[in-house]
């Protein structure tokens, strides 16, 4: 089994372009180049590399994406491509034989293992919302990121907080660069992520020996570097302005553009209309329903209502979440009545005044 | 007592000023139109592209709008006295008197505008410079919803706006702003040569007011 | 002496769960399970759009995507009295059987196999005596030495490599472990094999929603896909098709694969079969309406008390009042402020942790009640509703079942054998069997009532101006899942979960009564508290998910 892995370690880099590479990905994030021999290491030695994938506030939605994966497949990936050294959805060991696995593993694979995060992490009340093996995802996270050589945030929780952090984040929760500062870090968002963005990443990593380009929000380009409108199929009924008014309507059975139904393809970042969804061709555009924009930073506050096209304003302090357009229709037809009231006063002052100012 | 004719405005205020006006009311329909299309294409093959085109016009303005608005920070630098960003702010004691003067006069207390004040009162100015502001940060969102992959853009939208929804809705909230700025504005204007008649509305197409 | 071991993180489920156990004599005496993660969704859907709801508590869990999404466009449904299209009804069965079909393979054979099989001892197994055994059970051409050979490579290169990975620190060789090597190898190679057609249900699931996990193809007052038999873009007969090849795919695999291990399985650990009844009145939602108004099911829904299969009582719809009338929740003791046992709809969850009290509050789990009762919940539930209400194809299931259990064991097993741990396991299996039927069925139902022209997907709610009430019901693959929604003029006032998990892995409540869980626990052998497998057993087979439990 080890073979696949020699094979997937691409012997046409040598080890000084490999060497520029890391660098360059490391000075890409802002890191030291003392990682860089870590990373070296971890891609290059004939063992699989290990993966560390902790579990914290999250719906495992995430990790179920990796029954869906297909290339590779769980079986391969876990069997013949990486050591899943800790995953708690699918380790055999549980309690004390778990906590084992993981810090053996973490020792010993000290500064060379990948970290995957999935879910949140709680800081409000020193982060007792979750708890693991009696410690806080909050230590948890801080005892074993700086053994990481790399972490990837895999999910908009672990990402961007999530769910959870949607307002009025009852928890506290963040996602992992909120709190990690000093390691490469990868975004990995979407709620769920598709796998083969993961597992893109993962391969990335293993087959060039450096780590994706990333955009400003720590996505790599390959997956996240334009928006879904621009390879949307139904984007020539957009320019062309066919809009379905309501689900169910003639325009829907028509396949037209969901725009007007809040479709969110303009304003999000993701490769879902080219990679598509569980090797059914689909998305969730193909199903007439519009991206609900589940790759982007607190999507679950700024896409809704999700079935309007802008969010609704807070109105600080009075509590009140008004329809954008509403609220600017009411102040300029209140400013229109000021108007109207301060014309009159002038134009009543006038006729009682008289003819004043004629003179002039 | 004599009326006098006074150069106020240069030409290039008053080319930003319709540049910027007719600019902003082309946004304004055009970005409404993007917002929520109000036209549905019943007929395919018809040969229209409506939100295509929409787009198109809504950026060709937003070039005209960008370029006044580039005109109009060179002019608070370096324009004549009335164009100069320190006749708009309350930063001396003249302006800050105006202020008061110029709310006395809008609550039909006093009448009058200052004779000492050529330019514009001091709430028009600093609304003005509000707009400017405004018109800034439109203009950024713009381009950021516009040129998301370019480095620049989205190092600045990123910076500034966050996500692109986050671009939009700011985007999005300020059309309101021009739109309630453009009817007080038009009233005002009207109101105050009503008021007083020394020729405010020609000033923006002659440069010249007239004092007494 | 009485020991007590605390088992946390308790792995191969779905959450953050901590259970602890009292062990005297070499078995349970006492147990405490405890949800460790809190989020707080019922308080962040406060104020929002309730159209919007479903997207939010769908995430309450990814592994049973799907569920919450549905129980909260019927909630919703129901406060506004919005009645969906037929093909609307159809569309969600077909997400709904389909999802279980994945869920119920992968519970089995990811989550749970590795109590009862050793991985290690298949390396002790001869392929070719693995093929006959394999051939005397079922005729699946999976079955074959060349293949069990493969995997008994395969697993010897993971063993040899000394990497483990997710396989380290188990359990093999405990005393518990009972299957012979060949056994062993046949799971081996099955637990592979599920892989593959766990996959093909996800692929069929897409195939109507777009994308899983976390289905987008729901909407208030209906689905998204649109219909149209002349269109690319829309649900046509290519797209229908896809799914119903994928859905006979795996319907042979459950029959032919997961109920025959299953069996074996059962027959293999008999010894196992008293054990883990626990909590025997049980719940079920009825669903999978065949009709627009939901008013007939094909799942069947009800209640049976004290494991008496006379008393059962059903529902009739999916707001049954018999239902909606006697759910409560008890925060006695769990960490939330106050001190009450409420109605949903009047119920509110403000997070006021005080650590670990076996004594006192223990957990973020609040306790459902029914009749002031704890309920379990889940496939077995179900299944039992279903055989005592004599529902055709439950009783012909379960039998069937029963008969294969008898055959390997060799001696004969009553449904009330089905109350424990493995008869979990069975009436999963059972279930899923049924659901990849029901799929089919319902399949037909949708294309005949295409056929006739109705497209209709969806039908527009609209939002009175005042306070509405609403319960969604649905049959999670963990059991009975209510939403509870008080809408004001418009805003989401009130949301309460109360889901399968939380009927199942709640605490006590002020009465003391002990949880399914927990009482599941009491009397389970444990031969090494060391390597308490066997909690791990009886936890698994209830298919555990905490991020449900609590929300
Ligand atoms: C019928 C249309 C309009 C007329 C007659 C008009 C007239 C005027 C006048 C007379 C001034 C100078 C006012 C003063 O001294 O305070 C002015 C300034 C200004 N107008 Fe208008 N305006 C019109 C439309 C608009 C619109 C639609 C906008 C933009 C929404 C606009 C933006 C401005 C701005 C920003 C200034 C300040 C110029 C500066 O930066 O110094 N105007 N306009
Ligand atoms: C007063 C100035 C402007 C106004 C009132 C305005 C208004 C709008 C509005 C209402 C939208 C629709 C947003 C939505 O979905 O709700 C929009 C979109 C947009 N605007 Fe502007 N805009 C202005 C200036 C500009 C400028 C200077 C640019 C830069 C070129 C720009 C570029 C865009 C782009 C790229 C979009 C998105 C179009 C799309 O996604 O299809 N806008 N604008
Ligand atoms: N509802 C729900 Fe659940 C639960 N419990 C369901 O099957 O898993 Ni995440
Ligand atoms: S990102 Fe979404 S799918 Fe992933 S854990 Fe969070 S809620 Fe679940
Ligand atoms: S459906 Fe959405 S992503 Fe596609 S063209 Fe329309 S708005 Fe853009
Ligand atoms: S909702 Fe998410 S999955 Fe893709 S289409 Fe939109 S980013
Ligand atoms: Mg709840």
């Amino acid at each position: 089994m080890a073979d696949t892995v020699n094979k997937t370690l691409d012997p046409r880099l040598n080890r000084r372009g490999f060497l520029k590479g890391c660098t360059m990905a490391a000075a890409a994030l802002g890191l030291s180049e003392s990682v860089v021999p870590k990373m070296v290491e971890a891609a290059t030695s004939a063992e699989r590399p290990t993966v560390i994938w902790l579990h914290f506030q999250e719906c495992t939605g995430c990790s179920e994406t990796l029954l869906r994966g297909t290339h590779p497949d769980l079986a391969r990936l876990i069997l013949d491509i990486i050591s899943l050294d800790y995953h708690e959805t699918v380790m055999a060991a549980a309690g004390h034989q778990a906590e084992e696995a993981l810090h053996d593993s973490v020792e010993k694979n000290a500064g060379k293992f990948i970290l995957v995060v999935e879910g949140g992490i709680p800081t409000a009340e020193n982060g007792i919302h979750c708890m693991i093996a009696g410690k806080t995802a909050l230590e948890i996270l801080e005892e074993i990121a700086p053994k990481a050589a790399a972490i990837i945030a895999y999910g908009t929780c672990a990402t961007f907080g999530g769910v959870q952090a949607a307002s009025p984040n009852p928890t506290g929760s963040v996602g992992v660069d909120k709190l990690v500062h000093d390691k490469p870090i990868i975004n990995i968002s979407g709620c769920p992520p598709n796998p083969v963005n993961l597992l893109g990443t993962i391969l990335h990593f293993l087959t060039f020996n450096r780590l994706p380009a990333v955009d400003g929000l720590k996505r790599p380009k390959f997956a996240y570097g334009r928006r879904i409108h621009d390879h949307c199929e139904r984007r020539a009924h957009f320019d062309e302005g066919r809009f379905v008014e309501q689900f169910g309507d003639e325009f829907h059975k028509l396949g037209y553009c969901l725009y007007k139904v809040g479709c969110k393809g303009p304003e999000t970042f993701a490769n879902c209309p080219v990679a598509r969804f569980n090797e059914a061709g689909v998305w969730p555009v193909s199903v007439g329903h519009g991206c609900i924009g589940c790759t982007e930073p607190d999507f679950w506050d700024t896409m809704t209502p999700f079935y309007d096209r802008i969010p609704n304003v807070k109105i600080p302090g009075a509590g009140i979440i008004a329809d954008a357009d509403e609220l600017g229709t009411k102040v300029l037809a209140a400013t229109g009545a000021a108007i109207g009231i301060h014309a009159a006063v002038g134009v009543g002052k006038r006729l009682i005044k008289g003819k004043s100012d004629s003179d002039e | 007592m004599a009326y006098q004719k006074k150069h106020c405005w240069s030409i290039l205020l008053r080319l930003y000023h319709w540049a910027f006006a007719l600019s902003i009311i082309a946004l304004c329909i055009t970005g409404f139109y993007i917002h929520e299309p109000w036209t549905n294409t019943l007929r395919e093959g018809s040969a229209s592209w409506p939100m295509a085109w929409m787009r198109f016009a809504h950026f060709i303005a937003g070039y005209v709008f960008t370029a006044a608005v580039i005109a109009r920070i060179f002019l608070y630098i370096f324009g004549n006295k009335q164009e100069r960003i320190m006749d708009h702010l309350p930063v001396t004691p003249r302006n800050i008197k105006n202020i008061f003067s110029t709310l006395l006069l809008y609550s039909y207390i006093k009448e009058g505008h200052d004779p000492d004040r050529l330019g514009h009162n001091l709430l028009a100015g600093m609304t003005y410079v509000i707009t400017i502001i405004a018109a800034v940060f439109q203009l950024i969102s713009g381009f950021y919803l516009l040129f998301p992959e370019l480095a620049i853009w989205e190092g600045y939208g990123l910076a500034i706006f966050g996500s692109q929804q986050w671009a939009r809705y700011i985007h999005h909230l300020l059309m309101w702003w021009f739109m309630i700025f453009a009817l007080i504005h038009i009233y005002l204007v009207v109101w105050n040569d009503v008021q007083e008649p020394e020729g405010l509305v020609s000033s923006i197409f002659t440069g010249k007011k007239f004092t007494h | 002496m009485a020991q007590t071991i605390t088992i946390d993180p308790l792995t191969r489920i779905e959450g953050h769960l901590r259970v602890d156990v009292e062990v005297d004599g070499g078995a349970v005496t006492n147990a405490w399970s405890s949800g460790q993660m809190f989020r707080g969704l019922e308080n962040i859907l406060k104020g929002r759009d309730p159209r919007d709801a479903w997207h939010f508590v769908q995430r309450i869990c990814g592994v049973c995507t799907t569920v919450h999404a549905m129980a909260s466009v019927r909630a919703v449904e129901d406060a506004l009295g919005l009645e969906i299209p037929l093909n609307a009804q159809l569309i969600r069965n077909l997400v709904q059987s389909v999802h279980c079909l994945h869920d119920h393979i992968v519970h089995f054979y990811a989550l749970s196999a590795l109590d009862w099989v050793d991985v290690v001892s298949a390396l002790d197994a001869d392929p070719v005596a693995t093929q006959k055994l394999a051939e005397s059970l079922s005729n699946w051409p999976g079955n074959s030495a060349k293949r069990f050979a493969a995997v008994k490579g395969k697993v010897k290169a993971l063993v040899e490599s000394g990497q483990l990975g997710p396989f380290a620190n188990a359990y093999w060789g405990h005393a518990a472990m009972k299957l012979p090597p060949e056994a062993n190898l046949m799971a081996v190679s099955h637990y592979l094999e599920a892989l593959d057609y766990q996959r093909k249900a996800t692929t069929a699931l897409a195939v109507i929603s777009g994308k899983n996990p976390h289905v987008q193809n729901l909407s208030v007052g209906g689905v998204t896909a649109a219909i149209n038999l002349d269109n690319e873009a829309t649900l046509n007969i290519e797209r229908l098709n896809r799914v119903r090849q994928l859905v006979m795919e795996v319907r042979d695999f459950v029959n032919n694969v997961y109920l025959v291990d299953v069996a074996a399985v059962g027959a293999l650990y008999a010894e196992w079969l008293p054990y883990g009844n626990g909590v025997t009145n049980y719940l079920a939602a009825p669903d999978m309406p065949t009709n627009a108004a939901a008013t007939q099911f094909d799942l069947p829904g009800g209640t049976i008390m004290g494991g008496d299969l006379a008393s059962v009582k059903g529902f009739s719809t999916l707001s049954d009042p018999y239902f909606k009338d006697n759910v409560e929740e008890s925060i006695a003791r769990a960490w939330y402020d106050g001190d009450w046992q409420k109605h949903p709809w009047e119920e509110d969850t403000e997070p006021k942790f005080t650590d670990f009290d076996a004594q006192g509050r223990y957990t973020w789990l609040k306790a459902p009640r029914f009749e002031g009762k704890p309920m379990q919940v889940g496939p077995l539930a179900q299944m039992l509703i279903g055989y005592a209400q004599g529902h055709e194809k439950i009783v012909k299931g379960v039998n069937g079942a029963l008969d294969l259990v008898s055959a390997v064991a060799g001696t004969k097993v009553g449904p009330d054998a089905l109350f424990g741990t493995v008869g979990r396991h069975a009436a999963r299996a059972v279930r899923c069997s049924l659901m990849a039927d029901l799929a089919l069925d319902h399949w037909n139902m949708l294309v005949d009532n295409v056929g006739k022209g109705d497209t209709e997907i969806f039908n527009p709610p609209t939002f009175p101006k005042g306070e509405q009430k609403g319960v969604g019901v649905h049959e999670a693959p963990r059991g009975i899942l209510s939403h509870w929604i008080v809408i004001q003029d418009g805003k989401i006032k009130n949301y309460q979960c109360v889901v399968p998990s939380t009927w199942n892995a709640g605490p006590r409540d002020a009465q003391d009564q002990l949880g399914p869980y927990e009482a599941s626990l009491l009397a389970n052998p444990i031969a090494d508290p060391e390597r308490p497998l066997e909690v791990l057993r009886t936890i698994h087979s209830f298919d555990p998910c905490i991020a449900c439990a609590v929300h």
